[in-house]
């Protein structure tokens, strides 16, 4: 699974943000701790379509989960073909208070775009 | 001779400069208008052009075939991430696509195909003798420059009909969109107003034009007597070509969408300036 982080750290906090985000926290769901690694968000400093180009990324790393903010247009588009669940966590949540309310069935689904460009800043 | 009208800030007057002055140059020349701000023309509201030729901009996108291997190229090689390769299947955004045609360029299996979606239309009328053509970005579109360049394909490079004047009223700000329409002027005519916001912008469209390696010269619109912009022209050694007083007769003219001419004030005051620029702008020989 992923979620878009903005530090390297599972008790920094969740970026609510998917395309513009620094970094995506990826982990073997089972055991967080054990297997989560850093990667910059290839994304981050496109001219444009960075949700599209962020989606392509996850697709490249085999995710299946992702957790981040709200998913644009155009994100949603790839990151649903791309066959991932999306789910919606709050910028003031740590990553693995996000990873642990996932677990427990309590973050809700991204199921229809958010803003276009809300990452944007 | 080519006159590309512009200013950094929006609002200050550059349609109202060249509309009236292309109309004074009609008087005396043959003469074109051009409305290169497609985002929103505006300048055929004071013309009225009777309008003879209507033609659509369209831009290029890709469609995938069933040719495709999915082996990624297209969208590897695309810049603006208008493509999306994605669990065996290769998404399309062609609101994204500039319409480049990289994708079919690099696709060994010939499973690009080019489609066409209109982008904007190039509008051609008359106003008297003054040719009028304007180019309209469509509504929600973001690519201004293909319609830029469709206006400038059709009004100026297959031009045979030997126009001695055209007067560009160019877009605001200082984007690839005022550089597309301001570049091979003989004069590029920078509109300010006389506010700080007015000076700060100029000063940035000042750099532009110097970066280009245009003459320019400055029209002080909405001028209220003040030394904030004569002190800046002068510290710069920009000609101040005209200066335009802060009136409500001319804003009331304006707000009826009337050019300024009728009233003889500002009939002379065009034609000073129409006949300052023929005296003093020398005439690059463009090659046909």
């Amino acid at each position: 699974m992923a979620v878009s982080v903005g530090k390297k750290d599972l008790s920094g906090l969740v970026d609510d943000r998917f395309g513009r985000c620094p970094y995506f926290m990826l982990c073997d769901s089972e055991d967080v701790e054990g297997t989560a690694e850093w990667k910059d968000n290839p994304a981050l400093a496109s001219t444009g379509g960075a949700g599209i180009a962020a989606g392509e990324f996850l697709d490249r790393e085999k995710v299946k989960v992702l957790i981040t903010g709200s998913l644009g247009p155009n994100a949603l588009r790839v990151v649903q073909a791309s066959g991932v669940s999306a789910f919606s966590a709050p910028g003031s949540m740590t990553v693995l208070e996000s990873v642990r309310a996932w677990a427990t069935g309590t973050l809700p689904a991204i199921t229809a775009a958010g803003q276009a460009h809300a990452g944007e800043r | 001779m080519r006159i590309g009208v512009l200013s950094g800030k929006g609002g200050t007057g550059k349609t109202t400069v060249a509309v009236n002055l292309a109309l004074s140059f009609a008087q005396t020349h043959k003469t074109q208008y051009l409305d290169y701000d497609v985002e929103e023309p505006n300048g055929f509201l004071f013309l009225q052009p009777e309008v003879k030729e209507q033609v659509s901009v369209p831009l290029l996108y890709p469609e995938i075939s069933d040719k495709c291997t999915l082996c990624g190229e297209c969208s590897k090689a695309c810049q603006y991430h208008a493509l999306a390769q994605v669990s065996q299947k290769v998404l399309v955004f062609p609101e994204l696509c500039h319409g480049c045609g990289t994708c079919s360029i690099v696709c060994r299996y010939g499973a690009v195909l080019e489609r066409e979606r209109p982008l904007g239309l190039v509008e051609l009328g008359y106003h008297g003798n003054l040719r009028c053509v304007q180019g309209i970005l469509r509504e929600g579109e973001a690519l201004a420059v293909p319609v830029i360049q469709a206006v400038r394909s059709r009004a100026e490079e297959r031009s045979t009909e030997g126009f001695e004047v055209t007067v560009a009223d160019c877009p605001p700000g200082s984007s690839c969109s005022v550089i597309h329409s301001v570049e091979a002027s003989d004069l590029a005519l920078l509109v300010t107003e006389p506010t700080a916001f007015g000076l700060h912008d100029l000063k940035i469209a000042v750099r532009l034009v110097r970066e280009l390696g245009l003459r320019h010269g400055v029209v002080l619109n909405k001028d209220d007597g003040s030394r904030l912009i004569r002190d800046y022209c002068g510290a710069e050694d920009i000609p101040l070509m005209a200066a335009i007083p802060f009136d409500i007769g001319i804003a009331k003219t304006y707000s009826k969408g009337l050019p300024l001419l009728e009233d003889s004030r500002w009939a002379v005051l065009f034609a000073d300036l129409r006949d300052k620029l023929v005296r003093e702008v020398p005439v690059q020989k463009h090659e046909d």
